[in-house]
């Protein structure tokens, strides 16, 4: 199907989202589409990356008001949905990968039948038939001995390996979009190239989409094809290399990121008023 | 100023014993600073530790200043390193304002209450005098890095130990406080020793960088080293590629 496969995955026009009544509005009219691709969404705390990618997923609190113009994903519009019908969706076309392994594992089920688990949801597996694609996913992820790691509980692995362990969990259904919500931030360094590499395998494989939303503009920049950088909830630009950063806000940021190769005897520093003075003409 | 040889320390007994830090010796000029970087559980912090008096059981023998230092610090020992904590939130009382949390180490030294020193530290980091009257849940991430670097810098001490410092900021707060703590190491030629993770920020901040693996040091590298992406160790270098992902493809 050469013409589905062009349209996107996901198309968002104007999301909102504020917290309260008259309360900050956490993210402002956000727009933009997502095909079979890498996207990075970058930002510092309180950007509103987390929020968007919270707000796609529909897995904000229900006192969040959300509203968009359209928030359409593979042809159906998502707004409408009740929350039933977002569950059928969640985990089977959409799945979201979060920062930390040991927060979103349960802690008292054994990684075989937590994978397991996911298969028999999304895939109608029963019993061995669920285990033994558990077992297939854990191999897929590179996890070397699957036997002894589906008898273990989350707190007998390791960060990586929690992460692998959600990877395959999450991927077990081949969604067609995934967010991952700063994968590799609670991993050690040489680990995080792995988890990376391995998610953007799985993801090129089943021909998906993939939002990554991190701080690290650097890393989006070498992983993605295109980062979406946002401030103080809105998009301030949407770039495809580093060195065609435009807006003052995103040059501010590489600027204050240490390089060893290009040594500075002080870090630029980010000039917060000025850049509030711009702040309501970004987007 | 520093001078560390043979440091050991092992956690527990028997089977259970865990040796963490493996007999390691290195030393920092005045006014130096050296970087240490290694992974989760490579010992980095559980040395540094040992340095600022925090851990009781290692072996070997650490100089300050010429000075050898015990296990247990005396005041006057003590008044040599101050430490700096990664999470600033964890590391200050939740409720004494952020002007007693400065005193106490005044205090503890047995000096008077001193008002105007406690204003002046706060002062010297940048921050505002009122802010003494604050708690730290009203203060954001790097305003409250301030003041830790603040308390640590109190008492004078030549030497700052410092523990991940900005991991738990954003980039353009982590460069300020990069930035204040290279101008305060300027102005009163304060020696460093920075653990990180982070390659990036150790090569900015560092002299020299020692890579710790397994309780042990695979490599040294010279500030021409980081520049030109030089390590000499295999391990060093995957390290080196894995923080810069220099392998990793775009498309």
């Amino acid at each position: 199907m050469p013409d589905r496969d062009a349209s996107p995955i996901l198309s968002i026009r104007d999301l909102n989202v504020r917290f309260g009544r008259d309360a900050v509005a956490a993210v402002t009219d956000v727009s933009f589409d997502i095909g079979r691709e890498r996207v990075g969404i970058v930002g510092e705390s309180g950007s509103g990356k987390s929020t968007t990618g919270r707000a796609i997923m529909r897995l904000l609190p229900a006192k969040a008001g959300v509203t968009a113009k359209t928030m359409v994903f593979c042809g159906e519009e998502l707004l409408g949905k009740s929350e039933r019908q977002m569950d059928r969706l969640r985990g089977q076309e959409m799945a979201l990968i979060m920062q930390d392994p040991r927060y979103s594992l349960n802690p008292v089920l054994s990684i075989g039948k937590q994978i397991a688990e996911s298969a028999r949801l999304h895939l109608g597996l029963k019993g061995k038939q669920a285990l033994s694609a558990a077992r297939d996913m854990l191999i897929r992820v590179r996890i070397s001995d699957p036997d002894r790691v589906m008898g273990q509980y989350p707190h007998q692995i390791s960060g990586g390996m929690g992460q692998r362990v959600m990877i395959a969990m999450m991927l077990i259904a081949r969604p067609k979009l995934v967010i991952a919500d700063e994968p590799t931030s609670a991993l050690d360094v040489s680990v995080r190239k792995d988890v990376l590499n391995l998610l953007d395998e799985l993801v090129r494989e089943n021909n998906s989409g993939l939002i990554l939303i991190s701080h690290d503009i650097r890393m989006v920049a070498s992983f993605c094809d295109r980062i979406i950088v946002m401030y103080r909830g809105r998009i301030a630009e949407e770039l495809t290399s580093l060195d065609k950063a435009q807006h003052s806000y995103t040059r501010a940021l590489i600027a204050a990121m240490p390089d060893a190769r290009h040594p500075v005897r002080r870090l630029a520093v980010m000039d917060r008023q000025a850049l509030e003075n711009i702040g309501g003409r970004v987007g | 100023m520093i001078r560390v040889e043979n440091l050991d320390v092992a956690f527990g007994h028997g089977q259970s014993r865990h040796h963490v830090v493996r007999d390691v010796s290195f030393a920092v000029e005045w006014g130096e600073t050296l970087g240490i970087v290694g992974e989760s559980g490579c010992g980095k912090s559980t040395l540094l530790r040992s340095l600022a008096g925090l851990e009781g059981g290692w072996t070997g023998r650490i100089w300050f200043d010429g000075r050898e230092v015990g296990r247990l610090r005396g005041r006057e020992e003590l008044k040599l390193a101050q430490m700096v904590f990664q999470d600033p939130y964890g590391s200050l009382h939740p409720r004494h304002r952020i002007g007693t949390a400065l005193a106490e180490p005044l205090k503890a030294m047995g000096h008077r209450d001193d008002r105007e020193r406690v204003l002046r530290a706060l002062r010297q980091v940048g921050l505002p005098a009122d802010f003494a009257n604050r708690f730290p849940h009203e203060l954001s991430g790097g305003q409250r890095q301030r003041v830790a670097i603040a308390r640590a810098l109190i008492l004078s001490p030549p030497i700052l130990l410092l523990d991940e410092p900005t991991s738990a900021l954003d980039v353009s707060i982590q460069a300020e406080v990069l930035n204040l703590l290279a101008d305060q190491r300027d102005e009163r030629s304060l020696t460093f020793v920075l653990v990180s993770h982070d390659l990036a920020v150790v090569a900015h901040m560092c002299d020299r960088v020692l890579v710790m693996k397994d309780g042990t040091f695979v490599d040294e590298l010279t500030k021409n080293d980081l520049q030109r992406g030089v390590a000499h160790d295999a391990y060093a270098r995957e390290l080196f590629d894995a923080s810069f992902m220099q392998q990793l493809q775009g498309s």
